[in-house]
């Protein structure tokens, strides 16, 4: 099966016309049927470009990041990381056209082992949690730094994100357990800060600010010592607006006409509320929910054998 | 009308054909060589067939040529009744053609060329193999241009300029030059046309760029068209390219 994946994997490989490679190979536009490449360096030293193709494609390799989107310009910076390692990334982008913006751990993390390699440096230890993250919308704008990025939505968009990882056994004797969330999204516009140069992979979403109408749908799944994944909880939600901080508070916060319904370890529907903040914990989970306002309806019963909210 | 014979003996001691002027601005060696004086007493010229090692040079020019043969027509210039500057010459065979000027000088490499002054200027028509070095004022390369055959345009004289006005090359052409914004780092463009302007070069045609240690280019390609933009030491100061295609 292993191999089979492979396979497909290899099939799907753009295979376009490189236009430009960074001189790390960790950035890479390319494109098929390019009918417009052009550019030129500022006084900054920054590369300016516009492309148009059928379609182009923007690798951030380090990043585990791929833009795919008809016409794009923007521009390339370079500047010395952390490591004193010089590397180029994307300053601003504007693509237009209908575009697919994947944010891949697995490719991040395969673009670290890449980059260690070619640097004679160990390998670096697998991350514990790999999250894969699609965002769709017609067209946006982003403005970043080595470290960090700002997508700019200003209309509709649908987000979607799957992640799996371990966790810990909280005591010794305790099994591991593997999780499988998903979570997808739709926002009429809106603001996300991510961090996709992190060491920390798991968590490129930051911060953001979504205006609605707003759906959502979030489901997590549980394997214990190697069996079969059950479902441990599942969420829908809806609202006006969306606040996102999984910085400091690592809540999300939904306002206006919130609609949830969940079976989480305790089961929860909710409608016509003003607010609700689902808190999560590192491992992505929701612990708590709270609610202000006057919901129409608001049940939250607690489930046999579930634990509290 | 006299032979150079007579010049040529006053070489005393030393093998083949030296020639030079009366104040020494325009000397030349080879390993055989062949003249005939002409014009007029006030404004003599001098008509040279010269072969092996030939080695041209003239201070007031600040003109170097270096050829396995050169014909060359050399007249007086001004305030000079001797002939002391290169009219005109054509060199095959290991050809090196170097123009100085304000201290930094272009050299030509090719299998054959023609050389042609006109006026402040002159034209070189080079083929095969053609390779334009550019030197700044410590004598550092800045940029080496290569191509199957080429023109340039030569300033004249050592007084001004930067030796090189502007060329042109023609076939599978390449451009390694300094990026003046990357330490000391190389840029490598190829393409189907190179020209050199003073303060340009300019790539058509297949075009594609490779930095070496610059910090903003690793590979760029599927370009028709680059514009380097160059110092006065002809380093790379930055670039624009486009392609557009019509659908």
């Amino acid at each position: 099966m292993k191999g089979v994946l492979s396979i497909l994997a290899l099939l799907t490989v753009f295979q376009g016309q490189v236009l430009y490679q960074d001189p790390s190979h960790d950035l890479v536009l390319s494109g098929k049927g390019v009918t417009n490449w052009s550019g030129e360096t500022l006084d900054n030293g920054d590369l300016s470009f516009r492309a148009s193709g059928d379609p182009l494609v923007l690798e951030a390799k380090n990043q585990g990041a791929t833009i795919t989107t008809p016409r794009l310009n923007g521009t390339f910076a370079s500047a010395k990381g952390a490591d004193g390692k010089t590397m180029t990334y994307a300053k601003v982008l504007h693509a237009e056209g209908g575009t697919t913006t994947v944010f891949d751990g697995q490719a991040a993390y395969a673009g670290d082992i890449a980059k260690a390699q070619r640097l004679k440096q160990p390998t670096p230890p697998e991350p514990k949690e790999i999250s894969k993250g699609t965002l769709k919308t017609d067209h946006f704008d982003y403005a970043g730094s080595q470290e960090s990025g700002t997508f700019t939505l200003p209309v509709a968009f649908d987000v979607t994100s799957d992640t799996k990882g371990m966790i810990e056994p909280k005591k010794k004797g305790d099994p591991v357990k593997a999780f499988l969330q998903n979570m997808e999204m739709h926002g009429s516009s809106g603001v996300i800060n991510l961090n996709p140069g992190s060491k920390d992979k798991k968590d490129f979403l930051k911060t953001g600010h979504i205006e609605g109408p707003i759906t959502f749908h979030m489901d997590r799944s549980e394997s214990v010592a190697g069996a079969p994944f059950a479902s441990v909880g599942k969420l829908d939600g809806q609202a006006d607006k969306l606040d996102l901080d999984l910085v400091t508070e690592r809540t999300v916060t939904l306002s206006g006409h919130v609609k949830l319904n969940g079976d989480l370890p305790n089961y929860i529907s909710v409608t016509g509320g003003e607010k609700a903040v689902l808190k999560l914990n590192d491992a992505g989970e929701i612990v708590s929910v709270t609610f202000t306002g006057s919901p129409t309806t608001s049940t939250i019963k607690e489930k046999k054998g579930g634990g509290k909210r | 009308m006299k032979t150079i014979a007579a010049l040529a003996i006053l070489a005393l001691g030393q093998s083949g054909f030296v020639y030079s002027d009366a104040k020494k601005d325009l000397t030349i060696h080879s390993k055989q060589g062949q003249g005939t004086m002409g014009g007029t007493p006030e404004n003599q010229t001098l008509t040279l067939d010269l072969k092996g090692s030939v080695q041209i040079s003239s201070k007031r020019q600040g003109f170097n040529l270096n050829a396995d043969r050169v014909q060359a027509f050399v007249v007086p210039g001004q305030k000079s009744k001797s002939p002391n500057e290169i009219r005109s010459a054509t060199a095959t065979g290991q050809v090196k053609m170097t123009q100085t000027g304000k201290g930094k000088s272009s050299t030509i490499f090719c299998e054959t060329a023609t050389y042609q002054t006109s006026g402040d200027v002159a034209k070189v028509n080079a083929k095969r193999s053609v390779r334009i070095q550019s030197f700044d004022e410590k004598k550092k390369q800045t940029l080496v241009g290569t191509g199957s055959s080429g023109t340039a345009t030569l300033d004249r004289s050592n007084a001004g300029g930067d030796g090189l006005r502007e060329a042109t090359l023609t076939g599978s052409v390449r451009v390694d030059i300094v990026d003046a914004s990357a330490n000391g780092g190389h840029a490598i463009f190829t393409g189907d046309l190179l020209t050199i302007t003073q303060r340009e070069i300019t790539l058509t045609g297949h075009v594609k760029g490779q930095g070496s240690v610059t910090e903003r280019l690793g590979n760029l390609s599927g370009v028709n068209k680059i514009v380097l933009k160059l110092n006065e030491r002809k380093e790379m100061t930055g670039f624009s390219f486009n392609t557009e295609t019509a659908n």
